[in-house]
């Protein structure tokens, strides 16, 4: 293995059963095989199986923060806890250089009625720190989880956001090489979060590794030099983070679209696309782009006083801005047949990701909703790639602006 | 800087490095069970009344009871009062360390799983801990025990050596079958309560509260523990008559089963935690 290489992955793979009985015959079947000495990978996969982890491969240097991203269910947690050798690959190899640390759950091992300090002993203990060692960290990391009123306070006073930032300090004070962060500081407040940012800065600066996963997308991008992407327990991306984000928002869309029309003589919502302007349909653009959102509609007899709201979601991150006829002062009157409402995004603000739109026919009334189609159309933002680390633009929107020096 | 490498080959493919493994684990684990039995030991009287004297309440009660029951007349095999307290707390002292280390490497991999779960650490530590805490709880029970000789004036120090040896054996062989057992415990919950139902009956089977006939002696050894008993507690309490070598003779064989099973634990807990879950 290169001396730069901190994890090296190769085609790893891993089966579960879905079904409680299955997975307890897998696990015998595992064991006997262990027993036995007959590699897994040999066995073919049973009907109530998958692979959890399908011929994953990555590498992770020193210094490199790799983010991990995907639905849930999609073999996140699986191969983290292959990385930090708690479940063994059926398929593949993982090599590991240096100390590694896992922070699947914060505060693994704690225990309610023991205090703080004696939950430092024994969580550091299991990350391997010698007694001696802990005696010496115990007060850098009440520091750092900000804990030395609480020190001497049992566990079980503790909220679960001090639980977390206990778990954190203890992973952040253990002289580590690989951190495995799974989802854990999702717990904290935001000053905490921010702290634990900084410090895995501290950790990547000094020559650490860390494989990142969490569904805080903003979080992501703040940390992560390059992300992977998992879908159904594959590979389906690796590289830069707004790429990812938008690999990851579009296999994340929903499968379904939900059609509501209140009754058969209403106006009927038949479809809606989107197009560059002047070009044809498209469901890719760039932020910056001129985009028009067509919705055709079909109407079996004249209407009057029509409401259309279009609104914005991202595939992820949730709701983002709608647009509705009546703030631009338009009334639809709708002919027998069909009808085209353009609405034009001069310059599209939005960045890398994937978006969906949901659009609502309204009558006369406020409430009076006559049809409704969510989602009706899905499209992504494809560039350009978002800059953190205060090079350039990053989050979910880009405001048209200036900057003015006055020195 | 210490390399890991995690293949889906079995580990005995490549038993030297899986040897290797074992031996930097187990020295991990001897430090980390200590932490883990000092942790187990704070919190489990922290939230009694009574404190450090549940660890011998059991055995003071469960001889108080057989007493009551022989002075009612229900039990009466001709030993006189005095004998028959230390008799049955002998019993009962050994029978208790022997139950002690069959239920506590299940209960130690129970109470463990979730953390098992989620960290990788020398799982040998856990198991470690939980045959401290079977030591400590022995220890005060034949501290007691001890008390009881020295009232009523029965054996000496010369009782010490095989009763020793007896509570290492009975210690040994119950290890053994909990740890063969743990990694299963994870996986179905028939272990634990099947065991408390065998363990029960087990009791019954023992002469650990009576004392067996010449008669029925070979009957009694299709039951591996009585014997153990039987010797250990001989040895404690009639030493002139008191033959070392049953227990030299488990000794060897002990050892070897003991090195057995832990490759045995090692093998199976690594994909029993897999029917873990999440």
């Amino acid at each position: 293995m290169d001396e730069l290489v901190r994890a090296s992955v190769q085609s790893v793979a891993k089966k579960f059963s879905r079904t409680l009985r299955g997975s307890l015959a897998l696990s015998l079947q595992n064991i006997w095989g262990e027993l036995s000495c007959r590699t897994p990978a040999h066995e073919p996969i049973g009907p109530e199986q998958f692979w959890a982890v399908n011929d994953v491969s990555f590498e992770l240097r020193r210094g490199e923060c790799l983010g991990l991203l995907g639905r849930n269910g999609s073999g996140k947690s699986t191969l983290l806890k292959m990385l930090a050798g708690i479940l063994k690959p059926d398929r593949g190899a993982v090599a590991l250089r240096g100390k590694v640390g896992a922070l699947i759950e914060l505060g693994t091992g704690f225990n309610p009625l023991l205090t703080g300090i004696e939950n430092i002993y024994v969580n550091a203990a299991l990350l391997g720190v010698s007694r001696r060692d802990i005696k010496r960290l115990i007060e850098p990391i009440l520091s750092f989880a900000e804990l030395e009123n609480f020190k001497d306070a049992p566990l079980q006073s503790y909220s679960s956001g001090m639980r977390a930032r206990l778990g954190f300090a203890i992973a952040a004070h253990c002289n580590l090489d690989i951190l495995l962060v799974d989802e854990v500081l999702a717990v904290g407040d935001l000053a905490f979060r921010e702290r634990c940012l900084r410090h895995m800065r501290g950790f990547l600066e000094n020559g650490g590794a860390i494989i990142f996963v969490t569904h805080d997308l903003i979080l992501m991008a703040r940390i992560a030099h390059r992300v992977l992407v998992l879908h159904q327990g594959e590979k389906i991306f690796e590289g830069p983070i707004g790429t990812a984000i938008s690999k990851f928002e579009a296999a994340s869309l929903p499968e379904f679209a939900e059609t509501y029309r209140r009754d058969a003589g209403v106006p009927e919502l038949a479809s809606v696309r989107l197009r560059a302007a002047g070009g044809g349909t498209a469901t890719q653009f760039f932020t910056g782009d001129t985009v028009e959102v067509v919705t055709k509609v079909i109407s079996s007899t004249s209407w009057s006083d029509v409401r259309l709201q279009l609104a914005v979601f991202s595939q992820t991150r949730g709701f983002v801005t709608s647009f509705a006829t009546p703030e631009a002062g338009i009334s639809i009157e709708l002919r027998p047949g069909e009808n085209e409402i353009t609405l034009r995004i001069e310059e599209m603000p939005l960045m890398v990701g994937a978006y969906f739109i949901n659009a609502v026919l309204f009558g006369e009334e406020a409430e009076d909703i006559l049809c409704r189609v969510a989602p009706a159309a899905h499209f992504r933002i494809a560039g350009p790639e978002p800059l953190p680390f205060g090079y350039g633009t990053n989050g979910i929107v880009r405001v048209s602006h200036t900057w003015q020096l006055d020195a | 800087m210490q390399e890991q490498h995690y293949t889906a080959a079995p580990y005995l493919a490549d038993s030297r490095a899986f040897l290797r493994e074992l031996g930097v684990d187990l020295r991990r684990a001897l430090t980390l069970s200590l932490t883990l039995f000092i942790r187990d030991f704070t919190a489990r009287y922290r939230r009694t009344v009574l404190g450090y004297l549940w660890a011998v309440l059991p055995p003071i009660a469960m001889t108080l009871t057989f007493v009551f029951l022989r002075q009612r007349g229900v039990l009466d095999q001709g030993q006189q009062a005095h004998a028959y307290v230390v008799t049955v707390l002998a019993g009962v002292t050994f029978w208790q360390f022997f139950a002690d280390a069959v239920s506590q490497p299940v209960r130690s991999v129970q109470q463990y799983k979730t953390v098992i779960a989620k960290a990788r650490f020398p799982y040998e530590a856990i198991l470690l801990s939980g045959i401290y805490q079977v030591m400590f709880d022995g220890l005060v029970r034949f501290l007691l025990l001890g008390a009881a000789m020295a009232v009523y004036q029965l054996g000496g120090l010369q009782s010490v050596i095989p009763a020793l040896l007896g509570g290492i054996a009975l210690c040994g062989v119950g290890t053994i079958l909990g740890v063969l057992l743990s990694p299963l415990s994870t996986l179905f919950d028939d272990v634990e309560k099947g065991l408390s139902l065998a363990l029960f009956f087990w009791f019954l089977l023992t002469p650990s509260v009576y004392a067996t006939t010449n008669e029925t002696t070979n009957w009694w050894l299709l039951n591996p523990v009585a014997p153990l008993i039987e010797w250990a507690r001989d040895g404690l309490l009639i030493t002139e008559q008191f033959s070392l070598f049953p227990q030299v003779l488990v000794a060897l064989p002990l050892a070897v089963a003991l090195g057995a099973t832990w490759i045995l634990f090692r093998l199976g807990i690594s994909h029993a935690i897999q029917g873990l879950g999440q």
